[in-house]
């Protein structure tokens, strides 16, 4: 009787702290939706830290939205006052140290800054695992975080501090397998919600006596079938767009195809070169915890660029090969 | 016959020449071994990652960059000449050697069966990669070449649009992209 009573004591447990998890686990992503509608929908204006490698830098950023409208910007506080705008239309970026603008235009039918949606849940389910964490303050103000690590070592984990009242994320820390951060953002300062000027989403420098670049796309290229392929995708990746388009100080279209894991991206872009011309960069690079890998197949320069380790890029730079 | 290794390796051998390198392979100790170090060789060049442990690691990829003639291919295909003589000659340090019996157990997932047992292969090459480590080389960069960050730049620009991780930090993203500088 004693071991029955034990036995569906343990039982009963089990069900009970299994509920828990699974609970757990649809909390954690309702938070997650949660960040990604705040994203979108908030006005907010802050300035924030960001740490890489052993550099330390601070921005500026101001959100606003009007009629469904997004319009933006980001400004480095210090060295350089680089800038970025991106409104509906194109993202630009203002690079006084270069003198140039840099335009790219907007893609992919509201594709571009993909949310984290109901049904991609699952895929994330896969690739990672979401936890609720503990509550914390950031910027003076009560955060909740939610903790995100990889199933394996193709992706990053994360750690978000999503503000208790909105769900806007204050800060993210990507990580390595072993848990430790390698890329830190985090907001010090931060007003949500406030009225924001359109004034205040103008550039500081007009670029007048700056050099424009611009890109160019088709509308029609959006979501061609790519004409590569990947053959060594690594786990949990599949295909979420492919395009053609023309870079900025590039004179020969680019298909794009971009591979997602429900959380981190992977861009492989493919490029024709133009003949006795050197291939530019080659081999691996990063910047932050992004990491790009360059390669050349037959007369074709191959980037992948991703927000995820140096092996995954470089796994699938060498497994491009052109389609039938 | 090492002609008729790197097209077994490329996979562009028919099915019945496949099968009499497949047998060569194992009853013939020599071959196999000149079979692997064509395949460590070639996942170097290609980058692929390989999961031993460090200390291997970088004795191969320091054997490797002795070589500058494999340091920038312009493709496999172009390069694989070169390897083969690389590889067939002794250029190939005893110390690769010895390191690529051990190594390429770790880089073969798929037609690498059981050392030990010399079981034949059941596939190609191409099997799907599943290992994953911590190597990373720098196996292919153009010299010259002072401002590779501008042009990542530009694919960082076009690639945040289209990361989920971009639609939770927003702006935040974008941060990469501003405070690049310093990294040059």
């Amino acid at each position: 009787m004693t071991v029955l009573a034990l036995r569906s004591a343990f039982f009963i447990g089990g069900i009970f702290s299994f509920s828990i998890v699974a609970q757990g686990a649809g909390v954690a992503n309702d938070w997650l939706m949660k960040m990604s509608q705040a994203a979108r929908t908030l006005n907010y204006e802050g300035t924030f830290v960001y740490q890489h490698n052993n550099q330390l830098e601070a921005m500026q950023i101001v959100h606003r939205v009007d009629n469904g409208s997004i319009n933006e910007k980001l400004v480095s506080l210090n060295g350089v006052p680089r800038e970025v705008i991106r409104d509906n239309q194109e993202v630009r970026c203002y690079l006084p140290d270069e003198n140039s603008v840099v335009v790219e235009h907007r893609k992919a039918n509201g594709k571009s800054f993909p949310s984290i949606l109901p049904e991609n849940l699952h895929l994330l389910d896969n690739n990672y695992e979401i936890r609720l964490g503990r509550k914390g303050r950031i910027a003076d103000r009560e955060a909740q975080l939610v903790a995100i690590s990889p199933q394996d070592q193709y992706r990053y984990g994360y750690s978000l501090w999503a503000d208790s009242k909105t769900g806007l994320v204050l800060a993210a820390d990507l990580t390595d397998t072993r848990g430790r951060a390698i890329e830190r953002f985090m907001f010090t300062q931060i007003n949500i919600g406030s009225d924001i000027e359109p004034s205040a989403l103008r550039p500081r420098s007009e670029g007048k006596n700056m050099v424009w670049h611009r890109g160019s796309w088709d509308w029609a290229s959006e979501d061609l079938k790519p004409t590569w392929k990947v053959t060594r995708l690594p786990k949990g990746f599949a295909l979420s767009a492919s395009m053609i388009s023309t870079m900025p100080m590039r004179s020969v279209p680019a298909e794009h195809i971009v591979f997602s894991d429900g959380l981190a991206a992977v861009s492989v872009f493919i490029e024709r070169m133009k003949r006795g011309k050197k291939a530019g960069m080659r081999g691996p690079s990063s910047m932050g915890a992004v990491h790009a890998y360059s390669t050349v197949v037959d007369d074709y320069r191959v980037t992948v660029v991703g927000e995820v380790p140096a092996a995954t890029v470089a796994q699938i730079a060498g497994s491009v090969t052109a389609g039938d | 016959m090492k002609e008729d290794l790197s097209a077994f390796i490329d996979g562009e051998l028919s099915g019945q020449e496949q099968e009499r390198v497949t047998a060569l392979l194992a009853k013939d100790a020599d071959f196999k071994g000149t079979w692997e170090r064509y395949h460590l060789i070639r996942a170097a060049m290609r980058n692929e990652v390989i999961d031993v442990n460090q200390g291997l690691a970088e004795r191969i990829a320091a054997q490797l960059q002795s070589e500058p003639a494999v340091l920038a291919p312009q493709s496999w295909h172009q390069t694989r000449q070169k390897v083969l003589r690389l590889a067939g000659s002794l250029a190939i340090a005893a110390s690769v050697a010895a390191v690529a019996i051990v190594g390429v157990q770790f880089i073969q997932t798929g037609p690498v069966t059981d050392g030990a047992s010399g079981q034949p292969l059941a596939q190609g090459p191409a099997a799907p990669q599943e290992t994953i480590g911590p190597v990373e080389r720098q196996l292919a960069v153009t010299p010259g070449q002072p401002d590779p960050g501008h042009g990542l730049n530009l694919y960082l620009v076009e690639h945040n649009e289209f990361s989920p991780s971009s639609g939770i930090k927003g702006m935040m993203s974008y941060g990469r992209v501003v405070s690049y500088e310093n990294e040059r």
